[in-house]
């Protein structure tokens, strides 16, 4: 089963530079004590899976009191909070609903910081990193010069 | 974990990838009026907007959007790669 993936790139001209940012996202509905619509960046850089104080926030959730561990991302220093389980309802290449019943995600939270970096690290994306990939036995495709990108289940 | 009707997570998820698309395609002129700041994002429009991710939310519960999709628009010349 395939669960499309879409490539999203925005041209910025900085100086006289033109720059390409493109990202491979995952557009969600995740649910926990209601329906929040969210979009995931998949980042096979990144060993771990987290959503952003935001989506956090939107969804109700607590966290729990525990860090799990301390990461530096984006270069904003995050405090890494084990989160309930979630469902994320993804839809398949058919139009169908595939539910991903997931505890692989945390909740990557300011760390003591400056306000400065505090406020950086709040734009972090959410992010499907590694250990979802494994975790769940998806497999990646990617042709980006021919804008395949998909998720098989 | 409540269950919602799976009519409605269709609908809701269809609407999300619609909204997602019309940031990406409007991100440049959103930027002009809503740099750095969080939007959220409904029905192809920006419903609320705050540089504050509690204020923004507050704002979203308050008009009954809890689903939209919240996005950050950075400054164009700020290159982000994580």
């Amino acid at each position: 089963m395939k669960i499309p993936l879409k490539l999203k790139e925005e041209i910025k001209n900085v100086e006289n530079t033109q720059f390409i940012e493109r990202r491979i996202i995952l557009p969600v509905n995740i649910i926990g004590r209601k329906i929040v619509g969210a979009e995931f960046i998949i980042d096979t850089g990144c060993p771990y899976s987290f959503i952003n104080y935001i989506t956090l926030l939107n969804l109700n959730l607590p966290k729990n009191e525990c860090k799990v561990k301390k990461m530096v991302i984006g270069g904003s220093l995050v405090d890494i909070f084990s989160i309930p389980t979630l469902k994320l309802y993804l839809k398949t290449e058919k139009g169908e609903i595939f539910i991903l019943k997931t505890d692989c995600l945390n909740v990557a939270m300011p760390s003591e910081a400056n306000e400065k970096e505090k406020a950086h690290a709040y734009t972090l994306p959410n992010i499907l990193g590694l250990d979802f990939l494994i975790h769940h036995k998806l497999k990646l495709f990617l042709n980006l010069s021919e804008n395949v990108q998909y998720l098989e289940v | 974990m409540i269950e919602f009707p799976e009519e409605l997570i269709k609908q809701k998820l269809k609407e999300a990838e619609e909204d997602i698309d019309w940031f990406y395609e409007n991100k440049k002129e959103l930027r002009k009026r809503y740099c750095n700041m969080f939007v959220a994002i409904s029905n192809k429009n920006v419903i609320a907007a705050s540089r504050d991710p509690e204020e923004l939310v507050r704002k979203m519960k308050e008009l009954g959007k809890e689903d939209a999709i919240v996005e950050f628009i950075e400054p164009e010349n700020l290159i982000v790669v994580y």
